[in-house]
């Protein structure tokens, strides 16, 4: 047998099944870095400076985190534009926002705010989307690993990830169209690792003069109804579903919630009454796409970070049971 | 804020959308003060028998623990509480609608089938559904834009 024969028969399928098993470690890897990334964010205490980028759109956003007996704390002050105060304790978040003459109390639920945008349940990504390594950059003065999440269809966009090498701490993170436009990005100017346990930090600035008032136009409860979406795209599941009260209607609007376990969508259902003009199209805003349809005596209005046949199907697949 | 305060204290309020007081009442001693203070007066008010430092410990506690366990049951909500405008407000759609009434009075009755007859939509048509949707989906950095969202209160 000569060397080359020896090489072909042995060596070759050794080669290959060495580097196809590389390929598979590194993706099994890979997501083993995304779930440390998914829980630093909520486990590890810091304080920063982020800049939120959306097309025109700029804000910084001072962050203070802290984990601390098993729960977690937020404060975001927004120093761009009208001052805005976002807390957050676990799953409730409470926003202060100053008017001219009065402080607006928003209130909201559950959402994974900047860094802690991966869910800690990586199950649906790992359906939904490939991970790819791009390398290391440095991002805030810290060294970051770069992970690209490729979708398996053009039911979502491509999101890029860079994760603090040391820490695991989400740095920056980047929303890209099938074409590679950037559509969105969020990422540090700075940040620092916070070494006290003190919850000082965690007030607003409270101006006692002036009054506090509700922002009560949603009605958090879920509520179940005769809707059926008989195909979600491909990933997609209900998360949730409110309503939200119109002044001057006997009606309410219902928002349901889809999502892939990062991307999420919207679907509004109202009904058309006397005097209302109902819409059909779609459009596009950047990131965000938007389809509107008419079924039933239904205003079917579909919105989310996704792209354009993504919220076309699910407004086309909304039937009412009878 | 100490309006509010009382009125949460005297079960007026909602105890479901008084976080902001809570939280309010965490951060400023004059308001904890004031918080311990309504509860000594109703208390007196209605006879009831609280050793004051008991009290004062128990709700501090509470406050530090769960704040929802320690306010009374919710009754109603009260007047000492501005309700604000509702965000999804109906405005720009009465402007399209008053516009649009001379074409189609009639076409959009409860419930009908109206295909043909909607149309196509325009610049800031669906302003509110997006906005809406940013602020209640879970995943969604644009929640630190500022956009038509917060016009409300105004």
């Amino acid at each position: 047998m000569s060397l080359k024969l020896v090489f072909r028969a042995f060596f070759l399928p050794a080669l290959l099944l060495a580097v196809f098993n590389q390929s598979v470690y590194a993706e099994e890897d890979l997501w083993v870095t995304m779930q440390k990334t998914a829980s630093a964010a909520r486990e590890l205490n810091y304080q920063g400076l982020f800049v939120y980028h959306n097309g025109a759109t700029i804000r910084s956003v001072q962050i203070t985190h802290m984990y601390e007996g098993g729960r977690e704390f937020s404060r975001n002050v927004v120093l761009d534009g009208r001052p805005r105060e976002v807390f957050s304790e676990g799953d409730d978040i409470v926003i202060f926002n100053a008017k001219n003459d009065k402080i607006v109390i928003e209130k909201r639920r559950g959402q994974n705010l900047f860094p802690a945008m991966l869910p800690t349940q990586l199950y649906p990504l790992k359906q939904n989307y490939k991970l790819k390594y791009v390398g290391q950059e440095r991002i805030a003065g810290r060294l970051a690993q770069v992970i690209d999440m490729v979708p398996n269809d053009n039911l979502r966009y491509q999101y890029r990830v860079w994760s603090d090498a040391e820490y695991g701490l989400l740095l920056k993170m980047s929303m890209v169209d099938a074409q590679g436009h950037t559509l969105e990005q969020i990422g540090f100017n700075q940040v620092s690792m916070l070494q006290t346990k003190d919850l000082d930090w965690f007030q607003p600035k409270i101006d006692a003069t002036k009054p506090y008032v509700m922002d009560d136009s949603t009605d958090l409860t879920h509520i179940e109804d005769n809707l059926v979406i008989a195909n979600l795209p491909t990933g997609y599941k209900k998360v949730d579903q409110i309503q939200l009260k119109v002044q001057g209607k006997n009606t309410t609007v219902q928002q349901l919630i889809f999502s892939d376990g990062l991307a999420s969508v919207s679907l509004f259902v109202e009904p058309i009454v006397k005097g209302m003009q109902a819409r059909v199209g779609k459009k596009n805003m950047g990131s965000t796409n938007v389809y509107a349809h008419v079924l039933n005596g239904y205003q079917l209005v579909v919105v989310g970070e996704v792209p354009a046949q993504t919220v076309e199907q699910i407004a086309q697949q909304v039937t009412f049971k009878k | 804020m100490k309006q509010q305060l009382s009125a949460l204290v005297d079960g007026e309020v909602d105890v479901e959308r008084c976080e902001h007081i809570f939280l309010a009442a965490k951060s400023t001693g004059e308001v904890a003060q004031a918080w311990r203070e309504y509860h000594v007066i109703r208390d007196v008010m209605r006879e009831d028998y609280w050793n004051e430092s008991d009290l004062t410990s128990r709700i501090m506690a509470n406050l530090d623990d769960e704040p929802t366990l320690l306010a009374p049951q919710a009754v109603s909500a009260s007047e000492k509480v501005t309700h604000i405008r509702p965000r999804f407000s109906t405005y720009s759609w009465s402007i399209a609608a008053s516009v649009a009434a001379a074409f189609f009075v009639g076409l959009f009755v409860f419930n009908q089938p109206a295909p043909n007859t909607a149309m196509q939509i325009a610049d800031k048509d669906t302003d509110q559904y997006v906005v809406a949707h940013h602020n209640f989906a879970p995943s969604s950095a644009t929640y630190y834009m500022q956009n038509v969202a917060f016009s409300a209160g105004e």
